[in-house]
């Protein structure tokens, strides 16, 4: 309490300079917020798709043609594939736009091999169960709102599911219906407002149906843990005479230069920026103790030692760290909350917990080069020498 | 009380050792009232700041009340400086900002005061040097001759046996010199030990003794 005293008479004395450094890390902490925050973005679908067990499999699309007989379905190609001893399974899905409650809602029925494979990080509740006894469905973004756990929503079309998850903020679900000549992982992936997804194994198909879903264009050919290279290849063969392959490798690989070339050119701007408030940071704290030492001569003369000198700089700059640190947590726990607030059209940052890591970092570093200064100070000139440089 | 045994202290100017005290005995006892004199850059300032705890000897072995000051630690002697000594110095060393309260009330607050007597013991001591009715004023707000008196209502606050002043009339003129070394005639008289250093003789005149310093010696 007594130290508080002293402390607060600094804080008084600084404020202005003091107010200068709050705002400025206020700003450059958000700049690392947000900037991690794309990062996360930016490598989330990678990061799904990595975890996805589907390293035995090709991502398989074939481009539009609208003179092809066979232009709406790939469902012959796939049924022939099942032929080929390496063929597993094939992993796709349905959608549908429906209504919840008046509120437009993206609604994607799972097949058990697409549940099992994508495994979303859901907020609270827990994943869809490919066992589960009745639909159960798992929202994400703005569906979310005002739903619990356990309750029972039923959709225009008529599908009731039990609800056993919420993904709050960001939805991430499957797209398989880009085609090209360089696909990566992240365009196996589409950001979506608000979606509900439901196992289609337990939902009535004539439900399903009714609203006459779209079917995903392409889809994933997973193959047989046993077969070998050769019945691999003999599938692949039949596959790219028919479109083309992308295996689990290439669309990681992929997907790890379009984050480097996205970082690439989102991170030069905010890092100079941090750069720069963070020197702006030092200099002002340079200030302070500059103006700080003769007070601090004065303390010293009376009974303060030199080492709770610099804690009770180091202190008061703390307390001056505590608003931005503390306004930014507040944005990184309630960004998902935000985000169920209202509409947003595909936020391009995904900001948590994991976010106010390298904020704490970062805080951490400025703090201790702000702690390491009075002490060098102090090493240069003892509180006598400065008293007596005053006098002079 | 005051105890030292040949005192050394040595600034480094250039590559030349500059002995700004060298082989400094000297004894002070309890309740004395001892004037420091010497010229400018003699070396009495260093004097009084080992003395009080600011600064360390280079050399010798220096005692006050048992304690062996030489060896204390930083915060050791830091709370040498807050119980034993009380400081009053020239330019009056006060945070000009704040009120006259808050400067008598920082030493306790370094100190072992419990929180709940702090600002009466601070307006005793305000009381005690006649600036009570002073106590919410900005210390910017005052003559020279009531910040003198704040700043030693602030060494008295913590009741420190020793109080050592360096040319505490330095900066008055010669009336209110007259009434603040009436102020440490009558601390003296109450059993503190003062050490003044000055260069003016009708200062040192109050004293019991005078030491005189030169060129680092008491001579």
């Amino acid at each position: 309490m007594k130290k508080l005293i002293v402390m607060l008479s600094f804080l008084k004395r600084n404020l202005l300079p003091l107010t200068v450094i709050a705002v400025t890390m206020t700003v450059s902490l958000f700049m690392i917020i947000t900037t991690v925050g794309e990062y996360q973005y930016r490598s989330y679908a990678r990061k799904v798709f990595a975890d996805s067990g589907l390293a035995h499999s090709v991502y398989f699309c074939r481009g539009y043609d609208p003179l092809r007989e066979d232009r709406d379905s790939n469902q012959w190609i796939y049924d022939a594939a099942a032929a080929y001893p390496a063929f597993s399974q094939t992993v796709t899905y349905t959608t549908d736009v429906d209504s919840l409650e008046g509120e437009i809602v993206n609604v994607m029925y799972q097949s058990d091999a697409l549940l099992q494979a994508f495994r979303p990080k859901v907020s609270r509740g827990r994943w869809l169960k490919p066992d589960a006894e009745e639909p159960e469905a798992v929202l994400g973004g703005f569906a979310c709102k005002g739903r619990r756990l356990g309750e029972y929503i039923t959709l225009e079309g008529g599908v009731t599911a039990r609800v056993v998850g919420l993904i709050e903020g960001n939805a991430l679900w499957p797209s398989f219906n880009r085609s090209g000549t360089r696909m990566s992982a992240d365009d196996l992936f589409e950001s979506v407002d608000s979606c509900a997804f439901i196992n289609a194994a337990q939902t009535d198909p004539a439900l399903i149906e009714r609203n006459r879903p779209q079917r995903a264009r392409n889809a994933i050919i997973c193959f047989k843990e046993d077969a070998d290279a050769w019945e691999i290849a003999e599938l692949r063969a039949f596959l790219e005479q028919q479109g083309l392959c992308y295996d689990y490798e290439t669309l990681l690989l992929h997907a790890d230069e379009d984050i480097a070339d996205a970082l690439r050119r989102a991170l030069p701007l905010p890092l100079f920026l941090v750069t720069v408030m963070s020197i702006s940071v030092l200099c002002v704290g340079a200030v302070i103790l500059q103006r700080s030492m003769s007070e601090q001569a004065k303390y010293y003369l009376i009974g303060c030692s030199k080492r709770e000198g610099i804690l009770l700089i180091t202190g008061a700059l703390f307390m001056a760290f505590l608003v931005p640190i503390l306004l930014n947590t507040v944005l990184a726990m309630c960004f998902p909350h935000f985000l169920r607030l209202g509409r947003y059209s595909e936020p391009e940052y995904i900001i948590n917990g994991v976010t106010l890591l390298p904020m704490g970092g970062y805080a951490a570093v400025m703090l201790i080069l702000l702690w390491g200064m009075p002490r060098l100070f102090y090493k240069k000139l003892s509180p006598i020498q400065v008293y007596r440089r005053n006098l002079s | 009380m005051i105890q030292m045994e040949h005192i050394s202290k040595i600034y480094q100017v250039g590559d030349a050792p500059f002995y700004a005290l060298r082989d400094v005995s000297l004894h002070i006892g309890a309740g004395e009232m001892v004037a420091v004199r010497g010229r400018s850059g003699a070396g009495k300032s260093t004097l009084l700041h080992i003395i009080g705890g600011l600064d360390t000897p280079d050399e010798g072995r220096y005692m006050l009340n048992g304690l062996n000051v030489g060896e204390a630690t930083d915060a050791g002697l830091a709370r040498i400086r807050n119980e034993q000594i009380g400081f009053v110095l020239q330019d009056f060393s006060l945070i000009d900002h704040r009120s006259t309260l808050y400067n008598v009330t920082v030493p306790m607050l370094f100190g072992k005061t419990p929180f709940s007597q702090m600002k009466t013991k601070a307006l005793d001591a305000l009381e005690a040097v006649g600036v009570s009715d002073q106590a919410h004023k900005a210390v910017s707000d005052m003559s020279g001759g009531q910040r003198q008196r704040v700043a030693i209502a602030r060494a008295l606050v913590n009741d420190p046996p020793v109080i050592l002043a360096d040319e505490p009339t330095g900066n008055l003129d010669s009336e209110t010199t007259e009434e603040i070394m009436k102020l440490f005639v009558s601390l003296h008289e109450r059993g503190k030990t003062v050490v003044i250093v000055t260069h003016d003789e009708h200062v040192a005149s109050f004293c019991d003794r005078s030491i005189t310093i030169s060129d680092g010696k008491i001579i």
